[in-house]
């Protein structure tokens, strides 16, 4: 039995904004991705350099010191 | 020949006249309000001399467009200006508190707050303007707080919008004084504000100083490798100040190179600002967007302010998370004013320095992370 043409409409109509709806939410993830990833990488990346500059610290400062004293 | 073909003024259209008029206000606010000046007289007179009908001074083969081609699109601008900042920039505040750095971090959550804002109002939802994923993220840079970063992420995103990203970038920096205050009074009480940091005994060894920006190149670009040209360049000028053999080349970075890049990137913007380009509702939300931005970073800042405040039994004053943008010097201007207005014997300048100098390298961290996320996702 053929499917009639207004109920063939519609279901085009309803899968195109399925459609559209699951590319905008799809769309809006990744951006909400770029903020998590953006921000995480952002505080590994300073965080690291934060434990470096602090070993730095620890490391030169006394050569140095000892060098005064001598 | 028709004299319409010849004299300028037969050919003006109203969005030329606007941009007349705008460029003619931002030599103004330079000049007369000392806004920016070394930045808004270049810029607004480009703006000037990019509107002139039948000038051509900003159409193709004009020295304005030449400049453009050879200073923006290459991105060699942003980078030779980052290489005088670098020499111009003193890290001791932030050495002496690296911890700081985190401040810097949280600070750039207005970048990327900014930019989801931007893409749901664009193309990402809501489609009421024309925002693609890399016009938004361009956006969002505005909050890096920091010109030259800006210029770089929107040449390389390659954005529409790059002009009024850019004038937004550097007005914005001008208003820090403007902007922030009212956010910090609103999230720090009287009592906050007032308290008091422990100075930092002991000055930084020289060799801390040289070793500094060569660790922080190798740490950032191994990390972020996208951000290497402007860390890079930015930890060179650093090197040229703190090497101690290169004085010579160190002033001639802060001073030759700064102004003489100043000049073209000014003017050249400027050019940029050609009227059917810049007069779209979406320059009116740039702007706007420029505002969301810097007012995120403020929250997020004093928000990690607060947190490690509290950690470290009220000894950091929460009001320096907001000098996790790089707006450097404004925002540590404005939090010694706080501070001081608060208790008069409340110096927290170096201290509110460090976090803003921490900044700097945040920002140019995130926008070396955009660049490298965007493309991920397009």
């Amino acid at each position: 039995m053929p499917i009639p043409l207004d109920a063939l409409t519609a279901t085009n109509s309803l899968l195109y904004h399925n459609n559209s709806a699951r590319q905008e939410r799809s769309r809006m993830l990744n951006a909400l991705w770029i903020v998590l990833l953006g921000m995480a990488i952002i505080f590994a990346v300073l965080g690291i350099l934060l434990l470096i500059m602090i070993l730095l610290g620890k490391l030169v400062r006394p050569r140095e010191e000892e060098e005064k004293k001598g | 020949m028709a004299t319409g073909e010849f004299l300028g003024f037969l050919n003006l259209t109203w969005q030329a006249v606007v941009m007349l008029v705008i460029g003619g206000i931002l030599v103004w606010l330079g000049i007369t309000k000392k806004v920016e000046p070394v930045l808004l007289v270049p810029i607004g007179f480009g703006c000037i001399l990019a509107n002139i009908p039948l000038g051509g001074a900003a159409e193709a083969g004009g020295f304005l467009a030449v400049l453009r081609e050879a200073g923006i699109r290459t991105e060699i601008f942003p980078l030779l200006i980052f290489i005088a900042v670098g020499a111009m920039i003193d890290f001791e505040p932030f050495l002496q508190r690296p911890y700081t750095i985190l401040l810097g971090a949280a600070a750039q959550f207005g970048i990327f707050g900014t930019f989801f804002l931007a893409y749901l109002l664009g193309d990402g939802w809501l489609h009421v303007l024309d925002f693609s994923l890399k016009d938004a993220a361009s956006i969002g840079i505005i909050g890096s707080a920091d010109g030259p970063t800006s210029i770089y992420v929107a040449t390389i995103l390659q954005s529409k919008y790059t002009a009024a990203i850019v004038v937004a970038a550097y007005s914005y920096m001008a208003m820090v004084p403007i902007i922030q205050p009212p956010i910090i009074k609103a999230m720090c009480s009287k009592e906050e504000r007032a308290l008091k940091m422990p100075s930092v005994a002991g000055t930084i060894s020289q060799r801390t100083k040289i070793v500094f920006p060569v660790i922080t190149v190798l740490v950032v670009g191994l990390l972020a490798p996208k951000a290497t040209p402007l860390i890079g360049c930015l930890m060179f000028g650093n090197l040229l100040r703190e090497c101690g053999v290169l004085e010579r080349l160190a002033l001639a970075a802060q001073n030759e190179l700064a102004n003489i890049v100043t000049i073209l990137l000014g003017i050249t913007v400027g050019g940029m600002m050609s009227g059917t380009e810049f007069l779209r509702p979406e320059t009116i939300l740039v702007f706007i967007l420029g505002i969301v931005a810097f007012s995120l970073d403020t929250v997020a800042g004093v928000l990690l302010g607060k947190l490690m405040s509290v950690l470290s039994r009220r000894k950091i004053n929460p009001m320096i998370g907001a000098c996790g943008i790089s707006a450097f010097p404004m925002s540590s201007r404005v939090v010694q004013k706080l501070g001081l207005e608060a208790d008069p014997y409340n110096h927290l300048l170096m201290h509110a320095a460090g976090a803003n100098v921490a900044g700097q390298i945040a920002s140019v961290v995130a926008g070396g992370v955009m660049i490298m996320l965007v493309p991920m996702f397009v």
